[in-house]
């Protein structure tokens, strides 16, 4: 058990050692793990929120018609009774103020914005809207033009195109989520390979030497595979904050640029990420440094 | 000493090693060393010695044939315990091969450090072999301020801290003086005595003469004469039956 405590205290020493011994070469592994991580982090989080806006926009009626804010429930009826007479529709599901003024509230809290002031008591301030679906979609174009000529009619809102372009976005930087990771983590454990065989060479004489007297695998290799995952938390931990603190700055800035653009946006708050994000940042460390690690190893230690 | 009565230590039993460039290093090698026995290994350039250390250390193995260490088959040494079987042989080469960053106390001390030995067993026992090999006043030296005898002595420190039961040399006075070899050649005799397998690469012949210790002289991979020397006519006057134990 002593014997134990001793060895792994002494892997621990010579670890710090070997990362001592070639501080340029530590500090370029763990930068392009950063970097790399970095990267791969922030194509992850678009198409994790990209998936997120497809996945609300599903729930979604395909064709929403809003009223102005000054038609009331009573003359909306109107509008009601000619959307339901039009024989290309499907269904069409009412949405009263008081309930669009919820989905806004709810909308808002949500995105982590609830502290913006709106006159949530005054629902004269929304509207009244209808959430329509057509029992063909060759029809969009020609319905939607026709809704507009309707008195009251504000504007008629399809989400055919947005949810058409979010998926190619999606799709695309999936793509690069993937490739990224291929070639970045390839590069990544290229230059941390290249870092720990330079103190593998740095130590050949020891471990020389340490192989003649019989010393353990353990002891052996230990420092070695130490220094890899040593980077590669480093690398993990520095590319979280990062990447934390540019999604935060990103989520700061829709905040407070109101338009459409932002109605559209829905980013996902980072603190519903963040356990995922660090734990798949630790585990590509981790992973990089030891598979780093062990080719050096089995490289360059024979026994 | 009747080595016919006494435990094999090693036991090469007909071993070939031919190298992956196809150089034939040892050729049918078939010999046998008591335990405590002293033996001296020498032969040409080239014949196979250091091919033979490389064998017994299981650095290399065999292409054909069987090596025997204390009643155990070296092929049947997993690769996770080649290290702890190497723990019974101590070695020294003709390059020191000490840390130049330790001390001649911390060279010493690493062989055991490395090994899991708590501080107070390193302190002792370092300390005591370091007065065994001469060197307990150069115990805070640095080996670039050592003799190459000294250096020689440290390695051999190191060789012996964790008490094998062989000790392989391989042409440790081949970068000494004449003086500084005959004080390393009484000190493996000494480790010798005190009940350790040893055995000696090494070209030098007066030296082996004069001690009249076992000789094994390899011809191009194989044991070309096996005895005693014992005179300065260079004859072997008595040979030694290895074949049966
Ligand atoms: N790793 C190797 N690969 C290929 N051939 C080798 C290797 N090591 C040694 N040899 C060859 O095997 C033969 C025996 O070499 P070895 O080193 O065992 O001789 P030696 O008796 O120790 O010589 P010396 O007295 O010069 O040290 C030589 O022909 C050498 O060139
Ligand atoms: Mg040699």
């Amino acid at each position: 058990m002593k014997r134990k405590l001793r060895g792994i205290q002494y892997i621990l020493k010579q670890s710090i050692e070997n990362l001592a011994r070639n501080w340029y070469m530590l500090l370029a592994s763990v930068f392009v793990l950063f970097a790399s991580l970095c990267i791969m982090g922030t194509l992850g989080l678009a198409s994790v929120n990209a998936q997120h806006i497809l996945d609300e926009q599903a729930g979604r009626p395909e064709m929403e018609i809003s009223c102005f804010t000054s038609v009331t429930e009573d003359a909306a009826d109107l509008i009601e009774k000619t959307i339901l007479e039009d024989p290309r529709i499907q269904s069409c599901n009412r949405v009263s103020r008081a309930e669009n003024l919820k989905k806004l509230t709810d909308w808002l809290a949500e995105i982590g914005m609830s502290e913006i002031e709106y006159p949530t008591e005054d629902s004269s301030y929304t509207r009244v809207s209808f959430d329509v679906t057509l029992k063909d979609k060759a029809d969009m174009g020609q319905f939607q033009a026709d809704m507009l000529k309707v008195s009251g009619v504000e504007e008629v809102e399809s989400n055919q195109t947005v949810r058409a372009y979010i998926t190619d976005l999606r799709n695309g930087v999936r793509t690069g989520t993937y490739v990224s990771l291929v070639v970045l983590g390839f590069l990544s454990v290229l230059l941390m390979y290249n870092t720990i065989r330079l103190t593998v060479f740095a130590r050949k004489k020891e471990l020389h030497i340490m192989k003649y007297v019989g010393a353990s695998h353990s002891y052996m290799r230990g420092p070695f595979v130490m220094e890899g995952i040593v980077i590669g938390l480093s690398g993990a931990f520095l590319a979280f904050l990062a990447v934390r603190a540019a999604y935060m700055y990103f989520c700061a800035y829709l905040a407070h640029s109101a338009g459409p653009v932002q109605e559209l946006i829905t980013v996902l708050p980072f603190e519903n990420l963040a356990f995922k994000l660090l734990g798949l940042f630790v585990l590509g460390g981790v992973i990089t440094g030891l598979s780093a690690s062990m080719l050096a190893i089995k490289r360059y230690i024979k026994v | 000493m009747d080595i016919l009565k006494q435990k094999t230590m090693i036991w090469f039993d007909r071993v070939q090693k031919t190298y992956p460039n196809g150089v034939e290093a040892i050729r049918n090698l078939d010999f046998r060393i008591a335990d405590g026995e002293f033996v001296f290994l020498m032969g040409a350039s080239g014949a196979g010695k250091s091919t033979l250390i490389k064998l017994l250390m299981k650095e290399e193995e065999p292409s054909h044939g069987r090596i025997f260490v204390n009643g155990r088959t070296l092929a049947k040494i997993r690769r996770g315990a080649i290290q702890k079987y190497r723990r019974n042989i101590g070695v020294v080469f003709q390059d020191f091969r000490l840390l130049e960053r330790k001390t001649v106390f911390e060279n010493v001390a690493f062989a055991m450090e490395i090994l899991g030995a708590s501080r107070r067993e390193i302190e002792e026992r370092v300390s005591l072999v370091l007065e065994l090999m001469g060197l307990a006043a150069k115990k805070d030296e640095y080996p670039a301020h050592l003799s190459g005898g000294e250096q020689q002595r440290v390695a051999l420190a190191r060789a012996i801290i964790n008490t094998p039961k062989i000790l392989i040399a391989d042409e440790p006075t081949g970068n000494l003086d004449p003086e500084n070899a005959e004080q390393i050649m009484q000190l493996l005799l000494r480790i010798n005595e005190r009940g350790t397998t040893v055995l000696v690469a090494t070209h030098a012949q007066h030296m082996v003469q004069e001690l009249g210790k076992r000789v094994i002289y390899l011809d191009h991979g194989t044991v070309g004469q096996d005895g005693i020397v014992q005179t300065e006519q260079e004859t072997m006057i008595s040979e030694v039956d290895t074949d049966e134990t």
